[in-house]
């Protein structure tokens, strides 16, 4: 065997020949392949926004294996756990709570929950074992995909069955004894392909003591993700189950007795691609199955049965509820080129069923509770959307978007429609230095979850409308990238919680909100395999209070010497003083990273994660006093370290 | 001032070449597996390559490289590329003494002309010889090869 293989190379070296090169190491050729295989280049569309990639050579680095992981890293942002525990993004100086403008994709389906259109409680532990790289746009880039109006889309794509040709097997264990494993499948023959991820994980949390009661925050969750390919056919199958403590509910004195929230969602999605990919049509189903219970004996807030001047028998002190809602969507789209324009045409059309299975309350005079909440069952979407892009050049590029919405709503709530516009240019100034720019004019609907709870006067909320303006610049050249964002805001009619004492429950506010954001983003590449990522932030709004940090920082690093490899992160976020009198102070929250190439299908990871044991605190509202309601403020995260094994077979 | 200030924009905006953002898809996968190929052919050969790719040539035809080529047929070839999607064509090259190199695992495996194998297997892109094929060739791999010869 030996001289086989010495024999073969001894002829190839004895004979000497004039050398023709292409000059590049075929190892080295092999690298550059795989990165531009688990890069965006076929998925990301710059007319869509403002863009961040997370390569899968990025989420490697950063030892990414949950979506959290790179959420808590994007600038504009704090991630924060609303009152259910659920780790959420929450937009700079807003407050933690269910955001309905944030989108998420996975492939080209979206997953934001039906009753909120917030992701995050079911998908903010979404593991990314399967997923090939993400991409953030900021702007209102759903004016061309088929989901509801967001100011960030976030977009997870899959990894090619074709490409795995195997499986891999990743087993994480935490210093709070949380384990997880996950196990993704792919395989190829001839015309049909099969990638499949099969993710549990139980996850403990710090319990948090307030009021001489425990607040627990633990969880148990399982993903699974099926994408069958025949040809132009793609069948995607998704599901995820959380079962996990209540956190803080909707507790009066912030600190639940005891309740629970299991949740089930389901999406089956089909895909015919024609006219060599250019077009597609699809159909999908999405189920959300919830079923809450909270029991507080100081009661809890209900707000849409709540009636302050008989709080006994209106406030519940048992909530137990069972939903199942139900998305059923048709959409076609096609893509043409007519000269220099690029034309994307599609059309939706979505229902929505909310079906309450069970709703019962108990009063704190033991008396039951049937007030309904809203009677909103149903919701129609019929969407039509244009896209034009009138290249200049390959280099140079106009954007233009117009939506047209019509929403038909059952019950006592009026139809409506809506008409977005969004235009944008995209320059290439020279070969190192571009810019883009977008104005875009559009609208938030209200969710089901703000009808039930909206301000028992009027149910019947306007969607926000809102006009955002944005500016980037890039500098870009081999070993460096720096970008400066700009984006200004106004919003008319906003959706907010109302006065607890005058107007309980979600109203639109009357008055106009505006905001402004700059962000700085420099890339440095001092190596292929050493790099440095500096973001800087800070925004300015209107509003009279600041309910989170204004002001942040992230610095990314990574290394690599041999086998192994080094992840450096901190992220910064400023002080704020939050009703004149709660110091929220400056929060460094530390994670470093190692990992060890033990074989070349066998990786060992070690993270720690708040090493300085300095989150940011989020603040929680306890109306124990409905006439001095106080807040506190709970570190979002604790000191932990993960070890994890991933295995290649 | 403001008037040139402006021309001078639109003509950069009018000329402007390649810049930070793409905005027409460019297949850049198609063209490094192109560029992977044609790597293996220069590296084996060790002088003019003439590749007949059975399969789609484009990303072939746009590397622009020195001292590489493409074969009308395969008499006139050196080196003859197999892609998968194109397995069926095969019995064109049947009888062709150049080098045969394939990304179609099933055709490798079936079929002795073959010398070499690009596929993916367990999450990452990788090459395989046949040490047997190669001595009853008689073709010869640089050092860097090494790593990828599987006695069979």
């Amino acid at each position: 065997m030996f001289f086989r293989r010495f024999f073969i190379i001894f002829l190839y070296h004895s004979v000497v020949l004039s050398a023709i090169s292409f000059g590049d190491d075929i190892t080295e050729l092999l690298g550059q392949y795989q990165k531009e295989i688990e890069g965006a280049s076929k998925t990301k569309k710059e007319s869509l926004g403002h863009t961040i990639v997370y390569s899968g050579e990025d989420l490697k680095k950063m030892q990414a294996f949950k979506l959290g992981d790179v959420l808590k890293t994007l600038p504009l942002l704090s991630f924060e756990k609303n009152v259910f525990g659920a780790n959420s993004p929450v937009f700079a100086g807003g407050s933690q709570g269910v955001g309905t403008s944030m989108r998420l994709y996975i492939n080209n389906h979206e997953v934001s929950s039906i009753n909120s259109l917030s992701p995050w409680i079911m998908y903010e532990q979404y593991p990314l074992d399967h997923i090939s790289h993400i991409e953030v746009y900021w702007g209102d880039g759903s004016l061309s995909m088929a989901g509801e109006p967001s100011n960030i889309t976030i977009k997870l794509y899959t990894k090619s069955a074709k490409h795995l040709n195997g499986g891999t097997l990743r087993t994480s264990v935490d210093s709070r004894d949380s384990l997880d494993i996950a196990v993704v499948y792919g395989l190829e023959d001839k015309e049909i392909t099969l990638l499949t991820m099969v993710d549990g994980s139980n996850t403990n949390n710090p319990t948090t003591h307030y009021n001489g009661e425990d607040i627990k925050n633990d969880n148990n969750r399982i993903f699974a993700y099926a994408s069958l390919g025949i040809n132009d056919f793609v069948l995607d199958l998704g599901y995820t189950k959380l079962s996990k403590d209540r956190f803080i509910g909707f507790a009066k004195d912030t600190a639940p007795d005891d309740g629970s929230i299991k949740a089930e969602d389901l999406f089956v999605s089909a895909t015919k691609y024609f006219d060599n990919r250019s077009g597609n049509i699809n159909f999908s189903i999405d189920k959300n199955i919830r079923d809450l219970k909270e029991s507080n004996s100081e009661g809890i807030m209900v707000l849409p049965v709540i009636d302050l001047l008989n709080p006994t028998t209106t406030i519940p002190k048992i909530y137990n509820e069972q939903l199942t809602l139900t998305k059923y969507e048709l959409s076609v789209s096609k893509e043409f080129s007519l000269g220099d324009n690029n034309l994307f045409l599609s059309s939706v059309a979505k229902t929505k069923d909310y079906r309450v299975d069970k709703r019962e309350m108990v009063s704190l005079a033991d008396t039951p509770i049937n007030t309904p909440f809203s009677n909103i069952k149903k919701e129609s979407v019929i969407s039509v959307m244009l896209e034009d892009n009138y290249y200049l050049n390959d280099n140079n590029m106009l954007v233009l978007d117009l939506k047209y919405d019509k929403y038909y709503r059952n019950g006592d709530f009026y139809d409506f429609d809506e008409f977005s516009t969004r235009a944008g240019v995209i320059a290439t100034l020279n070969k190192n230095f571009g810019v883009k720019a977008f104005a875009s004019s559009s609208f938030t609907p209200p969710s089901f979850f703000e009808i039930d709870y909206a301000n028992k006067d009027n149910k019947n909320l306007k969607p926000f409308s809102k006009q955002i303006y944005s500016l980037e610049g890039v500098y870009d050249d081999v070993d460096n990238r720096a970008s400066l964002y700009l984006n200004h805001y106004e919003i008319d009619d906003a959706i907010v919680p109302g006065n607890m004492s005058t107007q309980m429950g979600f109203i639109n506010s009357d008055e106009k909100m505006r905001g402004e954001s700059i962000t700085f983003d420099y890339k440095r590449k001092f190596s292929k395999d050493n790099e440095l990522n500096f973001t800087l932030y800070k925004i300015k709004n209107s509003t009279s209070q600041y309910a989170s940090p204004t002001e942040g920082a992230t610095i990314r690093a990574s290394q690599k010497y041999g086998k192994f490899d080094f992840y450096e992160e901190l992220i910064f976020k400023n002080s704020y003083v939050y009703n004149k009198t709660i110091d929220m102070g400056t929060s460094y929250n530390l994670s470093l990273g190692v990992q060890y190439q033990c074989r070349k299908n066998l990786l060992f990871s070690l993270k720690g994660e708040n090493l300085l044991d300095d989150d940011v605190n989020v603040l929680y509202p306890d109306f124990s006093n409905m006439n001095n309601i106080v807040y506190k403020g709970i570190q979002n995260s604790d000191r932990k370290g993960t070890i994890s094994m991933q295995w290649i077979f | 001032m403001k008037i040139i200030t402006l021309c001078i924009l639109l003509v950069s905006l009018l000329t402007a070449q390649d810049g930070p953002f793409t905005l027409r898809k460019k297949d850049t996968i198609g063209e490094l597996e192109a560029k992977i190929v044609a790597q293996i052919a220069a590296d084996i050969l060790n002088k003019d390559v003439n590749i007949y790719v059975v399969g789609e040539q484009k990303d072939f035809m746009t590397l622009g490289m020195n001292g590489f080529r493409i074969a009308k047929n395969c008499k006139e070839a050196n080196f003859i590329f197999v892609s998968k999607q194109s397995v069926d064509d095969m019995e064109l090259c049947e009888n062709s003494r150049a080098i045969h190199f394939t990304n179609s695992r099933e055709l490798f495996n079936k079929n002795r002309d073959f010398v070499g194998l690009f596929y993916w297997f367990k999450s990452r892109p990788n090459i395989t010889f046949s040490s047997k094929r190669l001595e009853s060739k008689l073709t010869m791999l640089p050092k860097s090869y090494e790593q990828f010869i599987e006695e069979f």
